[in-house]
C-alpha cells in the first residue's frame, strides 16, 4: 500500500483492514479466461454447452476490438457459439446483478446455461487511482466466473435486489449522502427478504465487496448482520476487484474448509457508490 | 453540559482534528455536520462512540441527532457509560 500516494506519507486506518492489492501482468482476457475455464470445470459443463455468456466488465476495449477480443477469448474455450452480451453501468454491482439476469434468462426459457464472467483492469476503468470512495476500498485487479442453469449443483439462487441512488453521484451535503447510502443498503436487503421470505438471522454469510472493513461493518450492522456474519477475509489478501469480490469470496469462504452444510445460505453483495446488488444463494445437497 | 455529552464533544475534536477551526466551541446543540463532519468522519465517530461507552451507536442514531446532547441521549439509552 505505502506505493500508493495516498498512502505514501500515511498508512490506511487499521480498521479498515487494507494489506494488499493485485496488480495483473496480462490484459483482460488474461483475467477472464482462466476464471470461466475453471467456473465451467467447477459446474461439470462442456463449453459447448453454453448458449449465453454476460461480460460484466468496463475493460473491453471500445468498437470492434471489444468483439475480436470477445470472439477470441470464447474460440480459445471451445464457446464459439455462445452469444455474447455485456452488463455495465451499475459499477460493482452489475456482476451480482448479471447473475440475477442469468437465472431470470434461464427460468424465462430465454437461454439454458449462461455463463456470468466478470473482471476488471483497474488501469483500464479507474486510470485516477486505486484508492476508491474516499478511502473506503483500493481496487484490485481481478476476475471471476459462474455458470447458472436448470440443473441443481452448487448453489440455488433464491431471489435477489438491487438499488441505485443518485443521490450518491457528485457532491453533497455529508449527512444527506450518508443518509442515502444507509438508506439503500437498508432498503436493498428489505426487498432481498421480501423476495425471498427469509431474515437476516438465517443468513451464515455475506460475501460483499472488499470494502473497508470498519465501514462494511457499520452498514450492514444496519441492515440487521451482526459482524461474524460478514466475509472480510479478503479485504487484506486482495483488496476490492471491483465486481469480481462477491464470487471471488464465494469460492475462497467455500475452498477455506467451511463445509457448505454448515452455512446452506449466504448472501453476495456488491456495493459501489451509488448501486448495490444482492443475490441470496442456498447450497444444494451434493 | 453532562460527563457524556463533555466526552462526546471531546471525540469530536479527535475525528474532526484540524478541519475543526481553531477556537471552536462545541456547544450541546452543535451539529457534527453543520461543523464540517464529512461521511468518513461520522462514521470514524461511531466507531470511537462504541470503543468509548461500549454500546452500539449507529449510524442512524447520529443521522437523526447529530448533536452532543442527541449523541449522548442514544448513548445512555443504549446503557453506554464513561469509563472510570
Amino acid at each position: 500500500m505505502a506505493e500508493l500516494p495516498e498512502y505514501a506519507s500515511e498508512p490506511p486506518r487499521p480498521g479498515a483492514g487494507f494489506d494488499t492489492y493485485r496488480l495483473a501482468r496480462g490484459g483482460l482476457s488474461d483475467l477472464l479466461r482462466p476464471a470461466l475455464k475453471d467456473a465451467l470445470a467447477a459446474a461439470g459443463t462442456p463449453p459447448a454447452a453454453v448458449d449465453t455468456v454476460l461480460f460484466a466488465t468496463e475493460s473491453l476495449p471500445g468498437g470492434e476490438a471489444s468483439q475480436t477480443a470477445v470472439a477470441q477469448l470464447l474460440g480459445d474455450l471451445g464457446m464459439s457459439h455462445a452469444y455474447p452480451l455485456t452488463l455495465g453501468l451499475a459499477d460493482c454491482s452489475t456482476a451480482t446483478a448479471a447473475l440475477t439476469v442469468a437465472a431470470a434468462l434461464v427460468g424465462s426459457g430465454a437461454a439454458r446455461t449462461v455463463a456470468v464472467v466478470s473482471g476488471d483492469l483497474v488501469r483500464t476503468v479507474l486510470p485516477g487511482g486505486r484508492v476508491l470512495l474516499g478511502g473506503s476500498a483500493v481496487a484490485s485487479d481481478g476476475a471471476a466466473a459462474a455458470v447458472v442453469s436448470a440443473r441443481r449443483h452448487g448453489w440455488e439462487i433464491l431471489g435477489g435486489a438491487r438499488q441505485v441512488s443518485y443521490d450518491l453521484f457528485g457532491t453533497g451535503p455529508a449527512a444527506h449522502r450518508l443518509g442515502a447510502q444507509l438508506a439503500a443498503y437498508q432498503g436493498l436487503f428489505e426487498d432481498l427478504w421480501s423476495a425471498t421470505g427469509l431474515t437476516p438471522p438465517e443468513v451464515a454469510a455475506v460475501l460483499p465487496s472488499n470494502l473497508a472493513a470498519d465501514t462494511l461493518r457499520l452498514f450492514l450492522g444496519e441492515a440487521g448482520f451482526a459482524p461474524r456474519q460478514l466475509y472480510q477475509d479478503n479485504v487484506g489478501r486482495i483488496a476490492h476487484c471491483l465486481g469480481s469480490d462477491p464470487l471471488i469470496n464465494l469460492i475462497d469462504r467455500t475452498e477455506a474448509g467451511t463445509t457448505r452444510d454448515a452455512y446452506p445460505v449466504v448472501a453476495l453483495l456488491g456495493s459501489s457508490a451509488a448501486h448495490l446488488a444482492a443475490v441470496l444463494l442456498r447450497a444444494v445437497e451434493d | 453540559m453532562s460527563p457524556v455529552e463533555e466526552r462526546i464533544a471531546a471525540l469530536w475534536r479527535e475525528v474532526l482534528g484540524p478541519d475543526l477551526a481553531p477556537g471552536t466551541v462545541i456547544g450541546v446543540e452543535d451539529d457534527f455536520f453543520t461543523l464540517g463532519g464529512t461521511s468518513m468522519q461520522a462514521m470514524a465517530l461511531v466507531q470511537r462512540l462504541r470503543e468509548e461507552f461500549g454500546v452500539a451507536v449507529g449510524l442512524s442514531a447520529l443521522l437523526a441527532d447529530a448533536t452532543p446532547g442527541g449523541i449522548g441521549a442514544a448513548v445512555t439509552a443504549a446503557g453506554g457509560a464513561l469509563r472510570s
